[in-house]
């Protein structure tokens, strides 16, 4: 109970703190949407300035300090901000930054980075004690001192003229200037209002320290991020909510976690802030249309790779599960799986985008294996097998992430040539149309013995990256693809496929958004087929044509054509039934079942037909998993639908 | 009293006599909030200027215009949705233009539903009354010149008839106006000279009278030859 008391106690005074540092924070990126880097470097001036009377009077060090970081602010506004005004947050924000390094760099220069160390009178350290409980006094000073800046900032912004001006500057700056605000005085105004709480706040967190070094800025950076971040970019009753909720989750960390986890608190904190960005990118507080203006960059950034979050998590966690689970032995299966991956994530990109069925996608699969095999074997197998091949091809022998770079661009470039007339038909047309392509190229390599190994099965291709690569790729492909469908051209090219002519109308140019989608999809899964013969360690034209296609066709079915999830969720789902069923072929001792060999490709073929004949849509039903949907609210769907069109998903 | 000769978008060249009503009208897209924004200094000018009172205008930021007395009601209407009814109207005393012993006497008798919504948040009035608020938020610093951006956009019939009472009775008051209406035939009636615009240029201008005839109207917003 004791611990509790304390801990709270503790949680108050940290909490309190970072509240300031968040305020100041929070009220800056109100009036000018500027994450502000360098205030940091707000607390680190305090703290030198703390030096220069600390001996003589404390109270005129404090009054000093408040001048010196007063006017620091102003002067990072006025020569740092100003002449960016109309820049937009980002640029802002690195200017913040170059500021924070700048200033940083400097002191350090200046001081030779050597810790400094601050007088203070030795009562204000002896903590009071009530029972077994301690509360330093430094602790209530600062406590009581944000409680006030708190109360009197509210007054500021809501019963002086200046502080109202500020409010109406921080919704709308060209109504605010058409009524006679003065935009520099205004900015000004909140400069110093920021820089007078971290005069306050770093003098106080000083005089706790006891000592300081140049880089004192960072974690009270941090955490003022962190808390506006909870909080709420810009709200400012958010950003204290926020400071106090962070004292309140290290101190609880701080007696939660086993001693030698310690150390890993403040990584745990990160976790817990991306865990909640995740859910809700906006923080905690503020209405909703708000909070999404003032997160516009993060959030866009996150909108733009949302429909991969949580089927990448889920991939990562399977990968993760049956690694351990399986070690060595399923070293090889779970390659390949992760390979597939690839494969289906491609054709959905161009599938799910366009509507149009692709046949054909494997065969970028088949060149870019080969043009991996073929720049990795040694030369002495490749005289062997390939000996049609040119020279300079016969001799060369690449690193196998080279081989796939090229593989990548080879298979662009052969996607481009196949698109640029193919990506004039519509329906049914262009589905058999690249089923025709797949056949060509099936052919022509199988054929194309001297240059290929014809039907023979190429040996000694170089091992494939570790699983955990593989991974990291399969997440890559599945990161582009989200890009893909979140970009113009993806939403354009949807468009077009649900209301062909409203999208027409509107100047959609969908052939142009096709050929797009159909190269990204090309190159996807040309990597995945260069990875693929990297993971098996062998090539042969034979595993690269209707099987294969109607496998990866069968994954997007089970798992919902029309969203990237589906894709994921058809890949695992598949590999865990085949992998189930291939042991049971090979006779499985426990069950002592053993099916007819074969039944792998019976069993894919059922369970497409099966699904689109039970559930067209999918086992996703075409819709995308998205972190928002599972938060309670549900508001993630109000955004982006795009489940509606998948009831007549049949294809 | 000569009030101005401005010259913006592309050819527009427009003077305001004061204690009157300007129409400027046009149909979608010729320029005219675009030419609000230039006078009101959201935007810069290329070439052209802006006399206002006697004195070049066209380089000074917004806030010093209005302190001069140009006070531009935009075609969203600026409510700072954020603010109370009455912050918004205080926000105007920012001008330094408004009355000390009573900045918002004007403002309230004209439209009192804003005393009655005093300390509510302005976001939570109708359309119209967010339309009073934004006019009764520029009155309050007494403006010489009143820019209204398309006031009637999207109120509904009843409150578009009160508020072209409002604007010829604010008229009548001696306030100056420059009215960009896309109802052109109404905005012209209560105007004392009018400008037609089309492709940001200026086609067609004149006493309403001039107008009555709605073939003069209807040409010049067509494109038909007019007798300029």
């Amino acid at each position: 109970m004791n611990s509790l008391v304390q801990g709270a106690v503790d949680a108050l005074g940290i909490g309190s703190t970072y509240a300031v540092v968040a305020l100041g924070v929070a009220l800056i990126f109100r009036i000018m949407r500027l994450v502000n880097f360098a205030y940091g470097e707000y607390f680190m001036v305090a703290a030198y300035a703390m030096l220069a009377f600390d001996q003589v009077s404390l109270a005129l060090s404090f009054l000093f300090v408040i001048a010196a970081v007063v006017g620091f602010s102003l002067l990072t506004e006025r020569i740092a901000f100003r002449p960016l005004r109309n820049a937009d947050p980002s640029t802002l924000m690195i200017a913040s930054f170059a500021v924070s390094y700048l200033v940083q760099k400097i002191a350090i220069v200046a001081t030779l980075g050597e810790a400094q160390t601050v007088q203070i009178p030795e009562s204000w350290l002896t903590p009071i004690r009530i029972g077994t409980i301690s509360i330093g006094k430094l602790e209530i000073i600062i406590t009581l001192a944000a409680l006030a800046m708190m109360g009197g900032l509210n007054v500021v912004l809501t019963r002086t003229a200046p502080g109202i001006q500020m409010r109406a500057a921080a919704q709308d700056f060209h109504m605010a200037r058409l009524l006679g605000v003065a935009a520099d005085r205004v900015i000004m105004s909140a400069f110093a209002i920021a820089g007078f709480l971290a005069a306050i706040g770093g003098f106080l967190y000083v005089a706790k320290l006891g000592s300081f070094t140049p880089a004192i800025g960072l974690p009270i950076l941090l955490a003022g991020i962190v808390s506006t971040v909870i909080g709420g970019l810009g709200s400012l009753k958010g950003a204290v909510i926020g400071g106090y909720l962070l004292g309140a989750i290290q101190v609880l960390l701080q007696i939660v976690l086993p001693s030698d986890l310690v150390a890993f608190r403040d990584a745990l904190v990160f976790v817990l802030v991306i865990v909640l960005l995740l859910f809700k990118p906006t923080g905690l507080f503020g209405s909703y249309v708000q909070r999404v203006q003032r997160m516009s960059i993060l959030l866009n950034l996150y909108l733009r790779i949302r429909p991969a979050i949580l089927p990448g998590l889920g991939l990562a966690l399977l990968v993760l599960v049956i690694d351990i689970a399986g070690g060595r032995s399923t070293d090889q299966t779970l390659s390949r799986v992760l390979c597939l991956m690839m494969v289906v994530i491609g054709p959905y990109v161009f599938v799910g985008n366009s509507g149009i069925v692709s046949f054909g996608q494997v065969a970028f699969m088949a060149i870019g294996a080969y043009v991996t095999a073929i720049l990795t074997m040694r030369p002495s197998v490749k005289q062997n097998f390939l000996p049609d091949l040119p020279d300079a091809l016969l001799r060369i022998q690449l690193d196998p992430w080279a081989a796939t770079a090229i593989a990548l661009v080879v298979v662009a470039a052969v996607a481009l040539l196949e698109a640029l007339p193919l990506m004039r038909l519509s329906g049914l047309a262009a589905g058999i149309s690249t089923l025709a392509l797949l056949a060509v190229i099936y052919e022509t390599i199988s054929n194309a013995s001297g240059y290929t190994g014809g039907q023979q099965t190429l040996l000694g291709v170089p091992k494939a990256p570790e699983n955990p690569v593989l991974l990291l790729v399969a997440l890559v492909a599945l990161v582009a693809a989200a890009w893909f469908q979140t970009s113009r051209y993806g939403l354009m090219l949807r468009a077009s496929r649900d209301e062909p002519n409203a999208a027409a109308s509107l100047g959609v140019r969908t052939r142009t958004f096709r050929i797009y989608a159909f190269v990204l999809s090309a190159v996807i899964v040309g990597v995945g087929g260069a990875f693929y013969a990297q993971a098996l360690r062998t090539v042969s034209i034979t595993s690269f044509y209707i099987d294969m296609t109607a496998m990866t066709l069968a994954m997007l079915v089970v798992g919902g054509m029309r969203s990237l999830a589906g894709a994921v969720v058809g890949v695992a789902v598949i590999s865990l039934a085949l992998d189930l069923v291939r042991r049971l072929e090979q006779g499985n001792l426990v069950t002592g079942i053993t099916l007819p060999a074969g039944s792998t490709e019976v069993l894919v073929g059922m369970a497409m037909l099966a699904m689109l004949l039970l559930y067209p849509a999918g086992l996703t039903r075409s819709r995308e998993v998205l972190p928002g949907a599972l938060w309670p609210k549900g508001r993630a769907r109000d955004i982006e639908t795009h489940g509606e069109a998948a009831k007549n998903d049949a294809v | 009293m000569n009030y101005g000769r401005i010259v913006g978008i592309a050819d527009v060249s427009i003077r305001v006599r004061k204690g009157t009503i300007v129409a400027l009208v046009s149909a979608n897209g010729a320029g005219k909030s675009t030419f609000m924004s230039a006078v009101a200094g959201l935007l810069p000018l290329k070439s052209g200027t802006i006399r206002f009172d006697g004195e070049d205008v066209g380089a000074l930021s917004p806030e010093r215009r209005a302190r001069k007395g140009l006070s531009l009601v935009p075609e969203d209407r600026g409510i700072l949705t954020d603010l109370t009814v009455g912050e918004n109207l205080q926000l105007a005393r920012s001008s330094g233009r408004s009355d000390p012993a009573a900045p918002f006497e004007e403002a309230l008798a004209r439209f009192p539903i804003l005393k009655e919504f005093w300390a509510r948040p302005a976001g939570a009035l109708s359309g119209g009354q967010q339309q009073m608020l934004a006019i009764g938020r520029a009155l309050v610093a007494r403006p010489k010149l009143l820019l209204l951006d398309q006031p009637s956009l999207g109120l509904a019939p009843v409150i578009v008839n009160e508020l072209f009472a409002a604007i010829t009775d604010l008229r009548e008051a001696g306030r100056t106006i420059v009215l960009v209406e896309q109802f052109a035939c109404r905005a012209i009636q209560i105007s004392n000279y009018a400008y037609v615009m089309k492709n940001h240029c200026v086609v067609a201008e004149g006493p309403p009278a001039k107008f009555a005839d709605e073939q003069v109207l209807n040409r010049a917003y067509l494109g038909g030859e007019t007798d300029e």
